[in-house]
């Protein structure tokens, strides 16, 4: 049971003088049952990579199945789109988290049930269906839109940054949702926000230009980014931990929370 | 200057700003933060007349934002980077779109070649000048949007949470340019949740519950947020603070201090 991604190449504009190839050729497989965190810079191939997953796009060549099948969205895998609350329309939040059920010939009763279920899996109440979404504030809007997609119940879901824009306190709350809810979803993490995926991902993935650099586990990850020029691909506290390091302090460098990197420096200077 | 006259805005859920008292003025670098939904945009749609207060007025270098006959001279002065990167491009490819507005200031073509150049290389984003804009991610997106502002090279710029898909190499060189920009003279309003990216700014306010809550300098308004404990601060202020250290915004800076003490 897993994504199979195999010599998969991706073309943009082929055959024109503008041609980009945005993967070229990479081969991974994202076993079930753990959250898989995605990183890269801009142009790098990770937003081509999701849409390719979710099955929204072919690949130019090489072949993507999911758990033996080929991607189908709303099926076998969903994805969570940048900025999803804005892709609502309808005139209350029920009319558009139904949408995507009512493909699925589900009973009124059923739909209305597997909607509260996920409702409450998101931490929202039920009171907010019948609200416009133009009333809402984002970030309830964005955990709406989570809910919308978690109704589908896929196997696979793909968060393409799901924390953009959000304040820090609703980040925080979807972060921990996103926790809970793998244990059951196979997820897979794109975000900039390299504490987020740190704090999420079991493996982590680096693209660069099309091509994987890094993957493995999130350890080897905190190893290997400290041994990248400029320290660009550690989360801000870990960098700090890394410079102390080379500056002679005896420092955890795994540690990635901010009262435990407080602590890491306190021992080390009791010690000096 | 960019003045905000006792403004009042609302919409049917209820007030969305009330009482709200600002000048930004020339060259001046001021730093937005808010949770979601306290107004930092509905702020950023008032100061260029893309919305209209319900009380009071907004004037940009003394031209009331209600006046629609000179609402194109506002636009010309104050350029947006919207926070949905897909709601600003016009063009069909990156190159379209930055001449657009290039165009319509009336600039002759080797002018309008210069200035693209420059920006796109500013920006590192040279590749992507021949990209159908529909196959870029959301980060190279808000990287077009960017540059199809500063092009313009407005007095003012107002970023609306312009990185937030950025990836870190990027975010620093647009930190770096802005930073860069306002030493020549461009003001900048830069609305964010990330505290990080505000260590450069002259000013920092917060909007809370429809008003502004905090007003100074950044070391002034993250200490008064940090006591509060209500929102983020930039990390190296935070371990300053935590371990009795002056506080300082920077990780250089933590650094340094952290190195006197060893």
């Amino acid at each position: 049971m897993s994504i199979e991604i195999r010599h998969v190449t991706h073309i943009y504009d082929a055959g024109t003088p503008h041609e980009t190839r945005a993967l070229d050729g990479i081969d991974l497989t994202i076993g079930k049952g753990t959250v898989f965190g995605l990183v890269g810079g801009i142009g790098s191939g990770k937003s081509t990579l999701a849409s390719l997953m979710a099955g929204l796009d072919s690949p130019s060549d090489g072949s993507i199945t999911i758990d033996g099948e080929v991607p189908s969205p709303g099926k076998n895998v969903g994805i969570l789109f940048q900025q999803p609350e804005d892709l609502f329309f309808e005139r209350t939040l029920f009319k558009d988290m139904v949408l995507g059920l009512t493909h699925l010939g589900l009973s009124e009763e059923e739909v209305e049930k597997r909607i509260f279920f996920t409702l409450d899996q998101v931490g929202l109440s039920k009171q907010i269906l019948s609200r416009s979404p133009f009333h809402l504030n984002r970030g309830t809007l964005r955990l709406a839109a989570f809910a919308s997609v978690l109704v589908m119940n896929p196997g696979y879901l793909i968060l393409d940054e799901p924390t953009a824009s959000l304040d820090p306190g609703s980040r925080k709350r979807l972060v921990e949702i996103i926790k809970r809810i793998s244990e059951d979803i196979t997820i897979i993490y794109i975000s900039h926000r390299l504490q987020e995926v740190i704090e999420v991902s079991d493996r982590l993935v680096v693209l660069d230009k099309g091509n994987i650099t890094f993957n493995g586990t999130r350890s080897d990850y905190l190893d290997w980014g400290a041994g990248q020029d400029g320290g660009e691909y550690l989360p801000i506290l870990n960098q700090i931990l890394y410079r102390l390091h080379q500056l002679g302090l005896d420092v955890d460098l795994k540690v990635t929370q901010r009262e435990d990197v407080v602590e890491q420096i306190r021992r080390t200077l009791e010690r000096t | 200057m960019i003045e905000f006259n006792d403004i009042y805005f609302s919409r049917s859920t209820g007030p969305v700003l009330e009482g709200i008292q600002l000048r930004i003025k020339k060259g001046e670098y001021l730093g937005i933060m808010g949770d979601n939904g306290s107004g930092k945009t509905t702020l950023a749609r008032l100061m260029t007349g893309l919305l209209l207060p319900e009380k009071g007025d907004v004037r940009v270098n003394g031209i009331s934002t209600g006046d629609r006959n000179r609402l194109l001279e506002i636009r010309h002065s104050a350029g947006t980077v919207f926070q949905n990167p897909d709601a600003q491009a016009i063009g069909e490819t990156v190159e379209e779109d930055l001449v657009f507005g290039l165009e319509n200031l009336g600039l002759p073509v080797p002018e309008i070649n210069k200035r693209i150049e420059k920006y796109l290389d500013l920006l590192e984003i040279r590749e992507l000048r021949h990209r159908t804009i529909r196959t870029l991610s959301g980060g190279q997106k808000q990287l077009v949007n960017l540059a199809a502002v500063m092009v313009m090279e407005p007095e003012y710029i107002i970023l609306d949470e312009p990185v937030s898909m950025v990836d870190a190499g990027h975010r620093r060189i647009i930190l770096e340019h802005i930073t860069r920009l306002n030493h020549e003279g461009t003001a900048i309003v830069h609305i964010t949740h990330d505290p990080d990216e505000l260590t450069g700014c002259h000013r920092l306010i917060v909007l809370s519950g429809c008003r502004i809550t905090h007003n100074g300098t950044p070391p002034e308004v993250f200490n008064q947020l940090f006591v509060e404990k209500k929102m983020d601060v930039p990390a190296p202020f935070a371990i300053s603070r935590e371990l009795g250290l002056p506080p300082v915004l920077t990780t250089e800076a933590l650094l340094e201090e952290i190195c006197q003490l060893k």
